[in-house]
């Protein structure tokens, strides 16, 4: 990676809020002597070496493969499949349909089928699945399987699809399964709608000065995690299902496959080695009651369902496209009086969890700025398209896509600073109260000072730099963030830790590893609290719900909050065994002991102690006496005080934390060809307390790329049957190595949250969240241009600047002959 | 495009030793033969399933296909089984070669990654055929010339004669490509590559260039080849000639463009990932972007 220049600081910062003072040791001024060091994640050897192992990689003895075989039509009846020829290939030993498995599944609407049932609903649709006992035989087969439809009239808009009289794809909406905080509207293509209403919109915008609206609008998009999803399942006879599947969340592959598959949960064990990648895209449930209806089918045997990027593209639940609309109102000293928005996720044929999505963009609405009048709606809505599901971000980069654009744009209207105008509304910890109606906790972060390093970092104010060609120009842009996790008021996490022989420790945590580096955070903290080395902290790579502790998901960047607060209690659980049993053993009373450095002392005369090894299996005296046992820690955590949101206005609490942040852009844009190329990035997050900087460092960087792809190249392409065009990584594009800024600057910002592990905060989605907006940004305020709709790829800017400053585009055009003139005469001179 | 297999179907596999033996084996077999260089396309259009050859013919152990040779005044003649970061390394140990042909250079150096130039062949870009295949516009700028060998002997084609439309090129099923020969550039010229690859991994548009006595309209030569934008590479010489007139150079570069893009406006593709008025504008601007540097190169190497 070209990083030429990376300026990063920690700012850390004295509590915000007032006079209350913090509770819990955890921030009395205290030395750490792990926690806040620059630690590689301690998956990076075997990920860097190609040795961890993935579903993809693994083969079971008598292991069968799957192949699925896609619908052709975009809506239509199956009258029939002729599926007997496939099954005299040799080597294929079973073809199931959809009528093998007549029934629904799903995580907040349960609208997904494991196959067709009667009816496709998008181009490549999962009609039939052939089993065989090598690929090669599987592959053969699925073209000699013969389907016969009756076609349907077929919808790909949205908003056509709202109207009274588009094609149905789900008529039996209204009895599907739903999680309380949904509102399928039976009888339409509506699978959620959600709205919010804060105040008085109208009396808002009477007091405004300003108006600005527009439309927006974000493609679909493609995760491309690196692992294409895959799935192992092993139905036994006795009745036990265990499944290796690239899921982000074992847990929740077990509870859902538990309540759609009516079998008791402890009989599903899901095992989740390392995964290549999730994004959002593996969370809830993917394809394992499927591959373990197979299994039973194909009498008891494993059975291994491998996804090509081709499928991944075709079948596999991608982003949804959303059209926004927003309208912002600011009165003369650039208050915001008013903000109305609207949102439609394009859900495609299934709206699982996009609902969850769509209903998010619609809570979150008004970002990160205290709005007294606010109506916001969001619906997802169902198309003849490939499925949708979670990205990181959940929501929340549709909606800054919506507002921080228009913040920009009303602030131009005004005449005032975008800064300025961000700074004058953005909520205050302890004071302001969200677009929910939620009073903001007085630890909740410090915004202020977020956007105020974003714009420092980016030299806000200052012009930017000249470009090398005069047909290309720098501009500047910047915007803020906010991220919570969208979880359900009552997700819980838990860990254990279990002392061996030599004192080492093992971690048992339910929260997934790909990529995030939660998991080398949580080794650290148990390596601080007994000062041990960390390379006696082992946490697992698999996953296991039979054996790892239990949380609901991991998602919403929220794994180092649960699961390292329920760690913390673990921890502390743990030290308070090994007190007792060192409390007999040193005689002192427990009050009097500490624990450090691998042993347990006497406070005040640490050179009386008992080294560790000597008490987490039992002491034993002298004489051969034993007191105590194996030490094992647990520990939990559940969302407090989180509360459903009012079914009619989404008043309530939705979130246990709010992680604010900020990111700028310095781009350069020929002005010819409107390719844009990010020259520098700021990126800027007050998360509390920084575990691990390098760990944060690295989603810092990592979110932006993912962010920056997104704005600028990422678009799945649909053809006029609703089939994706695009369905490999040739013609959808993701940012390379090549596109990465060269100039970074990253902050890290500390203000903790009582209640957070250390007082930290969520990271993992907020990093990639303003960066369009910044990037738009950049182009309205560098270049006076308004670009609305995503990606912003060449083509696009370039239509734009021709329409918008076509004198612009003739001026680079005239300077570039200019410079061929100049060129040629003191060519000819001579 | 892409497809949900991972296995290739089944056929015949043979590697002849020599060019005798591979033209055999191809007049034997006719349609259902397939010659497979780098294989970096016909693997993908096999796995594919857009082509199911049933025999598959192997020309890299061909020593005689293998390799670059350069005669002065003559030029460079490339075997069809030579791999593209073969070519690209062998003029980078030829420093005056690699100036003489600086458009092909850059086209090739730009295919891809260096996994595929490890594999593919320039032949092998040339017959796959799809408008945005790399060496089109360098090769067409240079007049560089097909060599096709069957039982019955030799002929040659002209690139932008070969490449007929998409997937369509000027080729018997018993005939294979021997090499690519690339004549001798004029003296006194410098020649470039550009291309826009706007969010995917192939070109929309593509301009070779190559200049000679650019100071002097008597003999001054320009030469513009397109490729990417249109279906297949084209060069406009009643364009090329406007360069011969005396006037403002920016009014001469002007004309020629309206010229050639007057001539294959209608040729324009128009797909999901570039509109038709992009692409053209884009041939535009390139050619400006181009001449540009090669007006500095040119001066750089013989002003
Ligand atoms: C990921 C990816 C990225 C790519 N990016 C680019 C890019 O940026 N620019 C670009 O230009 N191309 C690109 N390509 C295309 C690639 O360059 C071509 O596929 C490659 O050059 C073909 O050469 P080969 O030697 O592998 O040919 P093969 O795959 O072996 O053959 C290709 C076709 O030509 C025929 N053929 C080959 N040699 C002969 C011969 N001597 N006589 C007769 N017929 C012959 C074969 O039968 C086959 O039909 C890309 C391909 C991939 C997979």
């Amino acid at each position: 990676m070209p990083l030429t220049a990376i300026h990063y600081l920690h700012v850390s910062q004295p509590r915000h809020g007032r006079g209350v003072t913090l509770l819990g040791s955890q921030f009395t001024v205290r030395e750490f002597k792990i926690i806040g060091k620059r630690i590689p994640p301690k998956d990076a050897f075997d990920k860097v070496t190609g040795t961890g192992t993935y579903v993809y990689d693994m083969e079971l003895p008598g292991m069968l493969y799957a192949k699925l075989v896609q619908s052709t039509k975009p809506h239509a009846k199956i009258k029939g499949i002729d599926y007997s020829k496939a099954l005299q290939v040799p080597g294929v030993v079973s073809v199931a349909t959809g009528r093998d498995f007549p029934f629904r599944i799903g995580i907040y609407v349960g609208d997904r089928d494991l196959l067709a049932i009667d009816k496709v609903l998008w181009v490549g649709h999962p009609v039939a699945a052939v089993i065989a006992d090598s690929v090669r035989a599987a592959e053969k087969a699925l073209d000699l399987i013969y389907i016969d439809y009756d076609p349907l009239p077929a919808v790909f808009d949205p908003i056509e699809s709202m109207k009274p009289d588009a094609p149905l794809l789900h008529p039996d909406l209204g009895r599907y399964r739903v999680s309380p905080a949904f509102k399928p509207r039976p009888g339409t293509n509506i699978a959620n709608e959600f709205h919010l209403k804060r105040g008085d919109i109208e009396k808002g915008f009477s007091k405004a000065e300003v108006v600005v609206e527009g439309d927006f609008s974000l493609p679909f998009m493609s995760h491309v995690y690196m692992e294409t999803q895959a799935v192992i399942a092993h139905y036994r006879q006795n009745g036990y299902i265990d499944l290796w599947t690239s899921a982000q969340s074992p847990f929740a592959v077990r509870y859902l496959m538990g309540m759609s598959l009516g079998m008791p949960m402890g009989r599903i064990r899901v095992h989740v080695p390392y995964i290549g990648g999730g994004f959002g895209g593996k969370a809830g449930l993917g394809w394992e009651p499927l591959v373990a209806m197979l299994s039973r089918k194909v009498g008891y045997k494993p059975v291994k369902l491998l996804l090509t990027r081709s499928e991944q593209f075709r079948l596999a639940p991608v982003v949804a496209g959303v059209r926004g609309w927003g309208k912002i109102g600011l009165d003369r000293n650039g208050r915001i009086v008013a903000y109305q928005a609207r949102f439609i996720f394009d859900s495609g044929a299934f709206g699982d969890y996009t609902v969850n999505v769509s209903r998010t963009a619609g809570y979150a609405c008004t970002g990160s700025y205290e709005i007294e009048n606010a109506e916001c709606e969001s619906y997802a809505v169902y198309t003849n398209k490939i499925p949708t599901t979670a990205l990181r971000g959940f929501g929340y980069p549709e909606n800054h896509w919506v507002l921080e654009r228009l913040i920009d744009k009303a602030a131009k209207e005004l005449g005032m600073d975008p800064v300025k105008v961000r700074s004058l509304n953005l909520l205050k910890p302890g004071v302001s109260y969200t677009g929910t109606g939620a009073r903001l906790r007085e630890d909740a972060g410090n915004p202020q000072k977020v956007l105020e390093e974003v714009a420092k970092g980016l030299g806000w104010g200052e012009k930017a730099r000249d470009s090398s060609k005069p047909w290309r120009v720098r501009a500047k842009g910047l915007a803020v963030s906010v991220k919570g996790p969208s979880q359900p008021p009552d997700a819980s996490a838990s860990a254990i830790i279990k002392f061996n022989e030599d004192a080492s420790v093992d971690v048992l945590v339910g929260t997934g590893n790909f990529g995030q580096g939660t998991v080398t955070s949580l080794a650290m903290i148990v390596a601080e609290e007994f000062g041990i080395p960390l390379d006696k902290v082992h946490v697992h790579e698999l996953r296991s719900t039979n054996d790892s502790a239990y949380t609901w998901q991991t998602v919403g960047s929220r794994g180092l909050f649960t699961d390292g607060s329920a760690l913390l209690e673990a921890i502390r659980d743990a030290k308070s065994k090994i007190k007792r049993v060192a409390s007999a053993a040193l005689r002192v009373s427990e009050d009097h002991l500490e624990i450090a450095d691998g042993k347990v002392y006497v406070k005040g005369k640490p050179w009386h102690y008992i080294p560790l090894e000597r008490i987490v299996m039992g002491y034993t005296f002298e004489n051969g006496n034993a007191i105590g046992g194996p030490i094992i820690g647990s520990g939990r955590h559940i969302a407090e005080l989180n509360t459903y949101l009012d079914p009619d206005t989404g008043q309530g609490t939705p979130t246990i934390f709010y992680t604010f942040g900020g990111t700028g852009v310095e781009v350069e844009v020929d002005l010819l060809t409107g390719e844009v190329k990010v020259v520098k990035a700021v990126q800027a997050f007050d998360i509390g307390k920084a575990i691990n900087p390098l760990l944060v460092e690295g989603q810092m960087i990592g979110g932006f790329v993912m962010g920056q792809s997104r704005a600028l190249y990422e678009e799945i392409i649909f053809d006029e049957m609703g089939a994706v065009a695009n369905p490999n990584l040739s013609f959808y594009y993701v940012a390379r190595a090549p596109d990465i800024p060269e100039e970074w600057v990253l902050r890290i910002i500390e203000t903790p949250q009582t209640d957070g592990p250390y007082g930290a905060r969520g990271i993992g989605e907020n990093v990639m969240i303003a960066v369009a907006p910044a990037i738009g940004n950049a182009l309205f305020h560098g270049l006076g241009v308004d670009v609305r709709h995503l990606p912003m790829k060449a083509e696009r800017v370039w239509r734009a600047i021709r329409e918008q400053r076509p004198e612009l585009y003739q001026k680079a055009l005239s300077a570039l002959k200019e410079e061929i003139r100049r060129e040629y005469e003191s060519l000819t001179r001579r | 495009m892409s497809s949900p297999y991972t296995t290739l179907p089944e056929f015949t596999y043979y590697k002849p030793k020599t060019l005798e033996e591979a033209l055999e084996l191809l007049e034997k077999y006719g349609e259902e033969a397939k010659v497979l260089a780098g294989g970096v396309g016909l693997i993908n259009f096999m796995l594919e399933k857009l082509m199911s050859p049933k025999y598959v013919v192997d020309i890299k152990g061909i020593e005689e296909l293998r390799g670059i040779g350069y005669e002065e005044g003559k030029g460079l003649s490339i075997g069809a089984a030579t791999r593209i970061s073969e070519i690209t390394r062998w003029l980078d140990g030829n420093p005056e070669l690699k100036r003489k042909y600086q458009a092909l250079y850059e086209a090739l150096s730009r295919i891809a990654d260096m996994q595929i130039r490890n594999r593919a062949t320039l032949a092998g870009n040339v017959c796959e055929a799809l408008p945005y295949m790399d060496s089109y516009s360098p090769l067409a700028v240079y007049d560089a010339e097909v060599v096709i060998a069957s039982r019955s002997g030799e002929r040659r084609a002209l690139i932008t004669e070969f490449v007929q439309g998409p997937g369509m090129i000027d080729l018997q099923p018993e005939e294979l490509v021997v090499r690519i020969d690339v004549p001798e550039p004029p003296r006194r010229s410098v020649s470039g590559f550009s291309k826009i690859v706007p969010a995917i991994e192939y070109s929309i548009a593509s301009v070779s260039m190559l200049a000679a006595n650019i100071e002097d309209p008597a003999t001054r030569e320009v030469r513009i080849a397109v490729s990417a934008a249109t279906p297949v590479p084209v060069r406009v010489r009643e364009a090329e000639d406007v360069f011969k007139s005396q006037g403002d150079i920016v009014e001469l570069l002007d004309k020629a463009l309206d010229k050639l893009i007057g001539e294959i406006e209608y040729d324009i593709l128009e797909d999901p990932y570039a509109s038709a008025e992009y692409r053209k504008e884009m041939i535009r601007v390139q050619a400006y972007q181009l001449f540009l540097r090669l007006l500095r190169e040119y001066r750089a190497n013989w002003g």
